[in-house]
């Protein structure tokens, strides 16, 4: 498959005695939106950090763009897959102003026009400049966020990972987020793979969904048939239901 | 007036410098609300002057001898009385400022950067390279202080230049300690994560990343250590292996003075107040700063 593809066949992660990630496969097009639903533990962020690099001890096939991915990743490799974090107070250099934590992705990759790519970052972001020589604990938890998606989108790259992006955010904020993650998604054609447990997120962000249950992918489907049918394993009906109630309750 | 505390307060600073300018003022701010560390600060900085103008101050050269004006005692003309030489104590401990001020610089500057390469390197890669360079660092911290330093300035020669060696070899292994710890949680946290994702290599995110999350740490570190650094110092002197005669050093200062601290007991007291003085302010600085760094 052609760039912004992501194939995984057969990924296996260990850590010591213990087996993370039992034979995950999955496929996400170009341009597609896919979820992995799991709850804590289910090894949903494992495959993302395989995916960016960040975990290096895997086995299996995992292609990017057509190409296989390295056990040690380049240079490169890193313009083409960027990712979100959680936790937008952990992830931002709390020393660096958001124009240094900006700037450095395009220092490191030797990109031209440092000044104009950190505006219009921001601006595609919905920051107006006033933000850009701010500290991180100067700004809000929404704001860090957009920071967190700006410094990922900066080095202009075809597939974006979300992980758990709004679950450490107000509620208020989340649909802020989920909106302009929605809104980029749109207009730069990224291929973005979004992990969560909270089944609404995913539904609001994605056409497709994979739950994952201790380590396997139990169950693949698409969000309109999950609506209308529920899901076929009885771990995804679980958590349809789990999900529905905590949606009443908060009603 | 109004004018430059809106620029230094601003939430939305236009530049870099000003971002910088205005987290500097807001530092200071927060230092400014300690009255302890403002005395430490006060001290320090008065250091700072009588050493660069000690020849203005000082009265009298430090080094005259007048052997008719020995061991007089506190007076208008001598302040702090004289020494067995008939030396001026007053001038004397002005001048000593200078070198006990050397001393300290040569020695933070060439322990902070070496403790702190040594420390994020051996907490930011783990496994062996930890554990070498750890190991090193505890042989050296495995030796009481003065008594290693005494070695080697028993190998190298007395004098102050070897002291200073002797001092910045024992004194680096608490920072490489120190900024170890603080690597050890600063390598797991996300933003690091977040620049590896960029594709940065490891002397980039060690330098650039780390080393800034450590530097606070340090600082405190190095001010609360400074005092350390100046009683070594002056305890090598005392011992007659740090600064010679007829050097102005505090310590060989309070050593001349043990013959007489009885009767002429302002030989050695003059001196170790002005120790005792510079110690407590370093600490009362590095006290304050550690307040001020680490809050965000």
């Amino acid at each position: 498959m052609g760039p912004g593809s992501i194939i995984v066949r057969n990924l296996n992660v260990r850590f010591g005695e213990a087996h993370v990630l039992k034979d995950v496969s999955f496929m996400v097009g170009s341009g597609e939106s896919f979820g992995l639903v799991g709850e804590s533990g289910s090894g949903k962020s494992t495959v993302l950090r395989v995916l960016s690099g960040l975990n290096r001890n895997w086995d299996g096939v995992v292609e990017i763009d057509g190409n296989p991915l390295p056990q040690r990743p380049d240079k490169a490799f890193f313009r083409s897959v960027q990712m979100v974090f959680q936790d937008p107070f952990a992830s931002l250099h709390p020393r660096m102003t958001i124009d240094a934590i900006l700037a450095e992705p395009l220092a490191i990759h030797g990109l031209d026009q440092p000044d104009r790519r950190i505006e219009r970052a921001l601006a595609e972001v919905g920051l107006d400049g006033g933000f850009r020589f701010r500290f991180p604990h100067q700004l809000s938890g929404g704001q860090r966020q957009r920071v967190a998606i700006a410094r990922a989108l900066i080095l202009e790259p075809r597939i974006l990972l979300l992980d758990e992006p709004t679950s450490a955010l107000d509620v208020s904020i989340q649909a802020e987020v989920l909106n302009l993650l929605q809104d980029l998604k749109l207009r730069l054609g990224l291929t973005m793979l979004l992990v969560s447990h909270n089944l609404a997120v995913v539904g609001h962000m994605c056409s497709r969904v994979a739950v994952m249950k201790l380590g396997r992918i139990v169950e693949e489907a698409d969000i309109e048939s999950l609506r209308k049918q529920g899901g076929q394993d009885a771990y995804t009906q679980e958590l349809i239901a789990a999900s529905r109630r905590v949606a009443l309750a908060s009603a | 007036m109004a004018g430059l505390y809106a620029y230094l307060t601003t939430e939305t600073p236009a530049s870099r410098r000003q971002a910088r300018i205005g987290q500097a003022y807001r530092q200071w701010l927060a230092l400014r609300k300690n009255p302890l560390a403002l005395i430490g600060l006060i001290i320090v900085v008065a250091l700072l002057l009588i050493a660069a103008f000690a020849p203005l101050i000082a009265p009298y050269d430090p080094l005259a001898q007048n052997l008719s004006q020995r061991l007089l005692p506190p007076s208008a003309t001598h302040w702090f009385g004289t020494d067995a030489l008939g030396r001026d104590i007053f001038s004397r401990i002005i001048h000593g400022a200078r070198i006990t001020l050397a001393i300290v610089v040569l020695v933070v500057i060439s322990v902070g950067p070496v403790g702190l390469m040594i420390g994020t390197v051996a907490g930011y890669f783990g496994g062996w390279v930890d554990t070498v360079l750890m190991r090193v660092t505890d042989v050296f911290l495995a030796f009481p202080r003065l008594v290693l330093a005494l070695a080697f300035v028993a190998v190298l020669g007395p004098g102050i230049e070897n002291a200073v060696i002797a001092i910045a070899c024992t004194a680096w292994p608490p920072y490489a300690r120190v900024a170890r710890a603080e690597t050890l949680v600063i390598r797991n946290a996300d933003y690091i994560a977040a620049v590896r994702l960029q594709g940065a290599g490891h002397g980039r995110i060690i330098l650039k990343h780390v080393v800034p999350m450590c530097l606070s740490s340090v600082i405190v570190r190095t001010t609360l250590d400074m005092a350390g650094i100046i009683l070594t110092a002056a305890g090598l002197g005392f011992l007659g292996l740090g600064a010679q005669p007829p050097l102005p050093e505090w310590g060989a200062m309070i050593a001349t003075g043990r013959e007489f601290i009885f009767d002429q007991w302002w030989v050695a007291a003059f001196p170790g107040l002005a120790i005792c003085l510079v110690a407590l302010g370093f600490n009362l600085l590095g006290d304050g700063l550690r307040d001020v760094l680490d809050a965000q």
